[in-house]
């Protein structure tokens, strides 16, 4: 009895909360059928027409290439998804499985990274990223993104935590130190798939730094192009803005979908260990 | 051959995608008139984007445009050492563009001697008014001669709760500036007529006590809610603005209620007699036109950049499009800016801006001008709202943060 | 066997293999400009043409500057409003999510997260309408129907603050309850039995049993936050377009930075403000990497 009248008040409580949380989803999807006036009415919720001419003029390509943007995003997060999770956990591993000299000040060193504002590192880092050659480049964004501090101590925390006997029997056969690192991901998948959903979030939004890098049409990211649509000269219609956030979640709740029932069965293994 | 084009081509950087259409149109047409193997490449950036992406280009030399489109608001923000733009000074001389483009706004694009851009627009300022809400109200634009009349007009409309004018933090500067003061002196002092702008400071407090002015939401009148909820739900009468405001926003914010605006000259102030000490307009703004100093192709950019401001076409286009009203004098005769506008109950705009362009307001460039400029937007007039203090504190503290940590020491370089 | 390392030993080549990558991206990406960072904070704020050095000027003028102080101030309570009110939620979010039925588990939990995974400049258009001082979402949903009056959040110096807060808080709930929950869900069953074979109570169950089990996920919570909160521009920019608010109330360590970098065209005493935020970040660190050491010893499986 008790019990099926806290799962009522979660339900509601819960039921609240996804209402006030989708609420921007709504808003973004309806701005965009709405004129300019009517995004900026906030008495006004539902378009006056539903028009799909936004999207038309969106594809259209008449202010930005929409799909080479929506193109470069998915290459930018997916290579820094998927390459800081695997430096990260590869130097976690080592640094959180085992104490050597110099762990302490490697550690203290890859999170002060992460204390650095990004405003702070653009300016010296476009000089550096130019000075590669890589300006207007799209590796000139994705090989800076591939170093988390966050993710060291993350998944230095993680592996600092993993049961060791498994290890030490690959270890008495002599398997070799990359060989075990390769052992122990099936262990600590969750958190790999958790880890790298979250960085491709972050390196899907990521503004700073492509906005210096990326320069020309061509190799613009999503946040970029849009931003230009953005509080510029006001004549450009909004609802086009919304339109391309709109498709731009796409990408996200599809690697959200691949990762959280992926996560859910890794986790069973986990505990299951 | 592909890159020899590339080498030979201007880059232009402008901050809206709208702009980059013009821009586009620009270009073709210099080809077909002037230069037909003229290459450029128009770069459209975010509003607050391009020029944090110009300090950066400038800062390390990399990556740097040919011509920039620039808000004078942020061309100060490049002064700070060295001018990284080309001193147009004798060219501006050689093409008589000094006699034919307003002197004061000319003189918003210089510093000390030297010319650095040429101004685009000519930012008069006017007050457009709700024909529809006047009729109501049986007000007509002719009693509004002083500021006098203005705040006895509008302590009549407070008694039945009906605001007069959105309030803006912008409107410090221009009230002060149709005063005949100055943000910065000649020689770079803050507030040279500090008395005049105390007084300006509580004329708009007073406005605001009084509840003649409405202080829209986040106490700006550039933000698109305000035209969504103020202006939509008639709370206000009217609203001070330049000639790219009644262009741009107005007309593309408030576009259902074309016909409903009107355009008139602002009150003039008076002195103790009631005589008018003023001119009837002021200045906010407005975009122009610079030359990177480091460019290998000034001559091009140059010989561009005039084309752009002296050609009928460039500058009736310009205003066509809802960009801005030209400070290029032989435009003024073109008359198709002259036309009276549906959108305005058929006011010309034109009309109204040529017969206000000789009072226009100068302003006294300064590298500090745009943190002046930030810092009056952000706070100044909301913290007297908000009862943090009064005018003279404001202003003091103001001047005390701009003379000293609101902006990087004078000198240094 | 390497398992016997000790803290005098020096790592093997095995190890620095793997080590590598992830040091040789840092030193060339992150070290490097970090370190071109500093000296550009010693240098005379010129845009344009020859700097001069200036050494530790810009700092001092920090020290005598009332502004950079009203921004240390307001970003320490920022953050720790912010962390605290999103920690909590986050948690509480976690565990209701636990009792949901396992097919909208899902779908609820993306839902919670839309809010970090909108795009900022549509954010930055949708708060002009929550935070409306008369007509928006806020005032008219909330602060109305209890009986206030509408509260001006973007202007009103007493509520700048809160309105930062708040939209902190909305965005980032719904990441940390989705990272807490998976931690949640990977507490080893039998641990979880025992503890309540033992008559332990919800209380004593979270403490004792729960929270060790999740210290490695919320520390990482925790940091992510901080880090948001002290580094990242997004927040207050959508807000604030790079300014402090009225009167400064919302003046950030990063607006200033910013401020001082972009609008005053300094880029010198620009670098200075970003560097003096890593003292302060690296402090909240070491408090936060420090406290839960103790407690996740005890309740480590190992």
């Amino acid at each position: 009895m008790n019990r099926k009248l806290a799962s009522i008040g979660v339900g509601c409580l819960l039921a609240i909360a996804t209402i006030i949380f989708l609420y921007p989803l709504f808003w973004m999807i309806l701005g965009s059928f709405k004129s300019n006036a009517e995004i900026f009415n906030t008495l006004i919720f539902w378009p006056r027409e539903w028009t799909g001419q936004y999207y038309e003029i969106l594809l259209s390509n008449e202010f930005f290439p929409y799909l080479t943007s929506l193109a470069n995003s998915i290459t930018v997060s997916l290579s820094q998804g998927v390459g800081a999770t695997l430096l990260a956990a590869m130097a976690g591993f080592v640094i959180g499985s085992y104490r050597f000299r110099g762990r302490i000040g490697l550690l203290a060193l890859g999170i002060l990274v992460v204390l650095i504002p990004a405003q702070m590192v653009a300016l010296p880092l476009f000089m550096w990223v130019n000075t590669l050659g890589l300006f207007d480049n799209v590796f000139g964004v994705i090989l800076p993104g591939l170093v988390s501090g966050l993710g060291l101590l993350f998944f230095a925390r993680v592996y600092s935590q993993l049961p060791s006997d498994l290890l030490d029997v690959a270890r008495m056969e002599g398997a070799s130190e990359f060989r075990i690192f390769l052992l122990t991901l099936p262990l600590v998948k969750p958190f790999l798939i958790a880890f790298g959903f979250a960085h491709f979030v972050l390196s899907w939004h990521a503004h700073i730094i492509s906005m210096l890098i990326l320069n020309s049409e061509e190799t613009r990211t999503l946040p970029i192009s849009l931003a230009a649509l953005y509080g510029s000269s006001l004549n450009s219609p909004q609802a086009v803005l919304m339109a391309g956030s709109a498709l731009g979640m796409l990408p996200l709740i599809a690697v959200f979908a691949f990762a959280y029932p992926q996560l859910k069965s890794a986790l069973q293994e986990f505990v299951s260990q | 051959m592909v890159s020899v084009s590339w080498a030979e081509s201007v880059k232009i950087w402008i901050s809206s995608q709208q702009d980059k259409i013009y821009y586009d149109n620009m270009v073709r047409l210099y080809q077909q008139e002037v230069d037909a193997g003229f290459q450029a490449e128009v770069q459209a950036f975010g509003f607050r984007e391009m020029p944090d992406k110009l300090a950066i280009a400038f800062k390390t030399q990399t990556s740097t445009p040919d011509i920039v489109q620039l808000d004078e608001v942020f061309f100060g923000m490049y002064l700070q050492g060295e001018a990284p733009f080309v001193d147009l000074t004798d060219r501006v001389k050689a093409a008589g563009l000094d006699e034919s483009i307003m002197p004061q706004r000319l003189e918003l694009f210089s510093l000390g001697d030297q010319v650095l851009g040429l101004p685009q627009s000519l930012s008069a300022v006017v007050i457009y008014y709700r024909r529809d809400l006047f009729q109501q109200f049986s007000l007509s634009p002719s009693e509004f001669k002083t500021w006098d009349d203005f705040m006895a007009i509008g302590e009549e409309l407070a008694a039945q709760n009906q605001p007069l004018v959105a309030l803006d933090p912008s409107y410090f500067g221009m009230l002060l500036r149709q005063r005949g003061g100055h943000l910065f002196s000649e020689t770079g002092d803050v507030l040279p007529d500090f008395e005049l702008a105390v007084e300006t400071l509580e004329f708009m407090g007073e406005l605001a006590q009084k509840r003649i002015g409405l202080m829209p939401d986040r106490s700006t009148i550039f933000d698109p809610v305000f035209f969504g909820g103020d202006v939509a739900n008639n709370e206000i009468l009217a609203i001070m603005g330049a000639d790219w405001y009644g262009l741009d926003m107005i007309q593309q914010f408030s576009s259902e209620l074309e016909g409903e605006w009107g355009i008139m000259p602002l009150p003039v102030w008076t002195d103790e007699q009631g005589n008018p000490n003023s001119v009837r307009t002021s200045t906010f703004a407005g975009q122009g036109l610079v030359i990177y100093k480091g460019s290998d192709l000034i001559d091009e950019s140059w010989e561009f950049v005039k084309f752009v401001m002296t050609n009928r076409e460039a500058n009736a286009q310009r205003f066509l499009q809802g960009n801005s009203f030209p400070a290029y004098k032989p435009a003024f005769e073109d008359i198709r800016l002259l036309q009276p506008q549906p959108f305005f109950g058929y006011d010309s705009m034109g009309q109204i801006l040529v017969d206000l362009a000789p009072e226009v307001p100068r302003v006294m460039m300064n590298p500090k001008r745009p943190m002046a400029v930030f810092m009056i937007r952000e706070g100044m007039l909301s913290s007297v709202m908000y009862g943090e203090g009064d005018a003279r504190t404001a202003l003091t503290r103001f001047k005390d943060q701009l003379d000293g940590g609101g902006g990087p020491p004078p000198g240094v370089n | 066997m390497q398992r016997s390392l000790s803290d005098r030993d020096w790592p093997s080549w095995g190890h620095i293999w793997l080590l590598a990558p992830f040091f040789v991206f840092l030193s060339l990406f992150w070290i490097t400009p970090l370190g071109k960072g500093l000296l550009l904070s010693l240098e005379s704020d010129t845009l344009f043409g020859e700097s001069t050095f200036v050494g530790w000027q810009h700092y001092r003028d920090l020290l005598a500057d009332s502004r950079y102080w009203r921004a240390v101030l307001n970003t320490a309570v920022f953050a720790v409003s912010t962390i605290t009110i999103t920690i909590t939620l986050a948690l509480v979010f976690s565990h209701a999510l636990r009792f949901c039925n396992r097919r909208i588990q899902g779908p609820l939990v993306f839902g919670l997260m839309i809010p970090g995974l909108c795009p900022p400049t549509v954010l930055a258009l949708l708060f002009l309408l929550v935070f409306h001082g008369k007509e928006g979402l806020l005032n008219r949903w909330i602060v109305q129907p209890l009986g206030f009056e509408t509260i001006n959040w973007l202007s009103d110096p007493d509520f700048i603050l809160s309105a930062v807060v708040i939209q902190a808080v909305w965005r980032w709930t719904g990441f940390m309850a989705f990272f807490l929950l998976c931690a949640l869900n990977a507490r080893p069953k039998e641990i979880l039995d025992a503890a309540k074979i033992d008559g332990a109570g919800f209380r004593s169950r979270f403490v004792n049993v729960t929270l060790p089990l999740i210290a490695p996920t919320l520390t990482f919570c925790l940091i992510y936050l901080i880090i948001d909160c002290f580094a990242q521009f997004a927040g207050s920019y959508v807000l604030f377009g790079g300014s402090g608010g009225t009167n400064d109330a919302g003046l950030l360590l990063v607006t200033y930075a910013y401020q001082k970098a972009f609008i005053g065209g300094g880029f010198g005493s620009g670098a200075a403000v970003s560097l003096s935020i890593v003292p302060w970040l690296a402090g909240m660190l070491i408090l936060v990497a420090m406290a839960p050491r103790h407690v996740w010893k005890e309740g480590s499986t190992r």
